[in-house]
Parts: structure tokens; C-alpha cells; sequence
């Protein structure tokens, strides 16, 4: 950065003063109608208001969003350290497959939600319909596992979802168990379904 | 420093340079623009996951920016007020260079809603980070040769 700003004053100095004036001028011009174009926007747009409604939940940085994805229940991190293991429960990481490939739950399956629909319409989950799911992704302010859960009680793959509460974060602050390397589509026998898509 | 240096001949291979980013830029804006001006409500959302504004500002950047960005892209593109045009873009780029690593720093996992839902090529990390900083470097070049008033 400072050196592009240092590249940007040395070519603006050499610019004589009326060049510069003439370049300051067009920048305000600039700034200004992109201002005045905005808020034109926001007068007119029916989804957009000049303030944006506050969260609902501190800490939630979607709260307040139009699209609200349908509520998911949550699970603590102690009642899943206990669930960890045990064949019917699913842990699902929702996070970005290099984030996964770094660190996670033990036996998770990596389906990151960027991706999580055209892997749903590829195929179905090697996750039994009647066993329990448990998504995570970062922490308390990530919509990732949220979106990650709705999606999978709508497509059916399993109608008993949970999310993490406090993700990821909330897992290692707790010194729970995790996983690394980067068997990035699972280390469960069940969870090979990118290993499968790819 | 002198008037009289504006008045030597643009090297040839500046000019190549300084084509080449424009379009670079200007294409890579526009479509991010357009994108972003369709569905304002999708970028206000994507505003308030990076968890760095306050609520306030929310709508009124995703109202704003993507204006300012196609109209920088459109003066980098036709050249009227092409500089003035680069020095918006690059101002951007900037904004969000610094927006990506903050988010890298603080590890959340979000997508950086540059493209809308375009969600695969959006995902914030070091790569998105890498593309940004090649966006400058075109944005740089588009700003290089004089403009033909300075001649």
C-alpha cells in the first residue's frame, strides 16, 4: 500500500498544479455523483432503507438480514464432545475446505456451504436419514452452518440437524478434541462424498 | 516536476500497459458493479458479514459503491476522466485489500459478496487476496499514461 501510494504522489507530482486541480476536480466529480447516484438507490429501492435496521442479536451479523434462513436448534459443545464418536451423529464442518484442511472435528465431513448446493443436486450424502447431524463453521456469528443445517432438513438428507453453538471457535476454546491434515473430505468412512464428487 | 516533461513522448510500452489495464479493470468492475447494482439488498447483506461497519452504513455502501465502481470503470474504459477514474478503482481495491486481510486476521469464513452470489470465486482467503493485489497492478498500468490534456 505504501508503496503504490508513494508510485500514485510521484506520478501526480509530475503533473503541473492545473493538472492536478484538473485531476482533484474530476475525483470530486466522481465521488459526488457516485454519492448522489446512491442515495438516489436508497430513496427508491424498496429493500433499502438510509439506515440499516440494527441486529437483533448482538454478536449476530445477519440478524437482521431479509433472507433469514430458517432457525436450526442448537447443541452445546459439551453435549457434542459427548455425542463425538458415536456412529448415528454426523459433524458436518460448513467451513472453506483450506479452513478444514487446517484443523476440525474428529471424523467431520467438509462440505462447505459455498458449495453445498450443487453437491446436494450432484448427489445424495452418505448420511443416514434417521441418524443426527451436527454442522459447524467458524463461530457464533457465522450463518454458514445455519444455511448448511436448513439446507439439509429442506433436501431430506436428515431431518435431525443441529449447529454447533459458538462453532468452531467455541470448540477449541474448549480444548475439545480436533483433527488435522488434509484428508479435507473426511476422516469418517462415511464422509467421502466430494472424494466421490471429484 | 516541470511541465516541459509532460510534453516527451509517451513510451510504447506504456501505453501497451496502460490498455491492457484498462481493460483489465474496467471489465473486471463493470461486471462487479452491474452484479452488485441488480441486487443491493444481497451486497448490503454482504457488507454486514464482514462484522467491520456499523449497521448504519450497511445500505448506504451497497448503494454507493457499486455506482462509484462502474462509473470509475467507465472512466478508466472511455477515457474521459480515465485518472480520476483509476484513482476510485484503486481506492476501492485498496479498501478491499485491507477488508480481506482483517478477515483473514480475525478467521471468519465468509464469502467477500465482490461478484453477488458468484459464491466459488468469492470465497475470502489468500487467493481472493492475491487476485486483488493483480487488480491493482492493472489499475496502476490504466493510470500511468498522461491523459491528452496534460500534453
Amino acid at each position: 500500500m505504501l508503496a503504490l501510494i508513494l508510485v500514485a504522489a510521484l506520478t501526480v507530482g509530475t503533473l503541473t498544479l492545473a493538472s492536478r486541480l484538473q485531476l482533484l476536480d474530476d475525483l470530486l466529480v466522481l465521488i459526488g455523483v457516485s454519492l448522489v447516484a446512491g442515495l438516489a438507490v436508497l430513496a427508491v429501492h424498496p429493500d433499502l432503507e438510509w439506515v440499516a435496521a440494527p441486529p437483533a442479536d448482538e454478536g449476530s451479523c445477519v440478524a437482521d438480514a431479509p433472507i433469514e434462513p430458517p432457525s436450526v436448534d442448537r447443541v452445546s459443545v459439551d453435549e457434542a464432545v459427548a455425542l463425538l464418536g458415536q456412529p448415528e451423529v454426523t459433524f458436518v464442518d460448513a467451513r472453506l475446505g483450506y479452513h478444514y484442511a487446517a484443523a476440525h472435528i474428529p471424523g467431520a465431513m467438509s462440505i462447505p456451504a459455498d458449495d453445498a448446493e450443487g453437491l446436494l443436486d450432484m448427489q445424495s450424502l452418505p448420511i443416514p436419514p434417521e441418524g443426527q447431524v451436527i454442522t459447524y463453521c467458524d463461530g457464533a456469528a457465522c450463518e454458514q452452518s445455519e444455511y448448511l443445517g436448513a439446507l439439509l432438513r429442506e433436501r431430506d438428507v436428515c431431518q435431525q440437524v443441529r449447529v454447533l453453538d459458538g462453532g468452531w471457535q467455541a470448540w477449541v476454546a474448549a480444548e475439545a478434541p480436533t483433527v488435522s491434515g488434509d484428508s479435507r473430505y473426511g476422516d469418517a468412512p462415511s464422509s467421502s462424498l466430494m472424494e466421490a464428487a471429484g | 516536476m516541470s511541465a516541459s516533461n509532460e510534453t516527451t513522448p509517451t513510451p510504447k510500452w506504456m501505453l501497451a500497459a496502460g490498455w491492457a489495464g484498462r481493460l483489465i479493470a474496467s471489465s473486471v468492475f463493470i461486471y462487479a458493479a452491474v452484479i452488485k447494482i441488480l441486487d443491493p439488498a444481497a451486497f448490503a447483506e454482504d457488507i454486514a458479514n464482514y462484522q467491520a461497519f456499523p449497521h448504519w452504513t450497511w445500505n448506504l455502501a451497497a448503494a454507493v459503491v457499486p455506482i462509484a465502481e462502474l462509473l470509475g470503470a467507465l472512466a478508466v474504459l472511455t477515457g474521459f476522466k480515465r485518472r480520476a477514474g483509476t484513482l476510485v478503482l484503486g481506492s476501492l481495491t485498496l479498501a478491499f485489500i485491507g477488508l480481506i486481510l482483517s478477515v483473514i486476521v480475525r478467521g471468519i469464513d465468509l464469502n467477500c459478496g465482490c461478484f453477488g452470489e458468484a459464491a466459488e470465486a468469492s470465497a475470502v482467503g489468500w487467493p481472493l487476496l492475491l487476485r486483488d493485489l493483480g487488480l491493482l497492478v492493472a489499475i496502476g498500468a490504466a493510470y500511468l499514461p498522461p491523459e491528452r490534456r496534460d500534453a
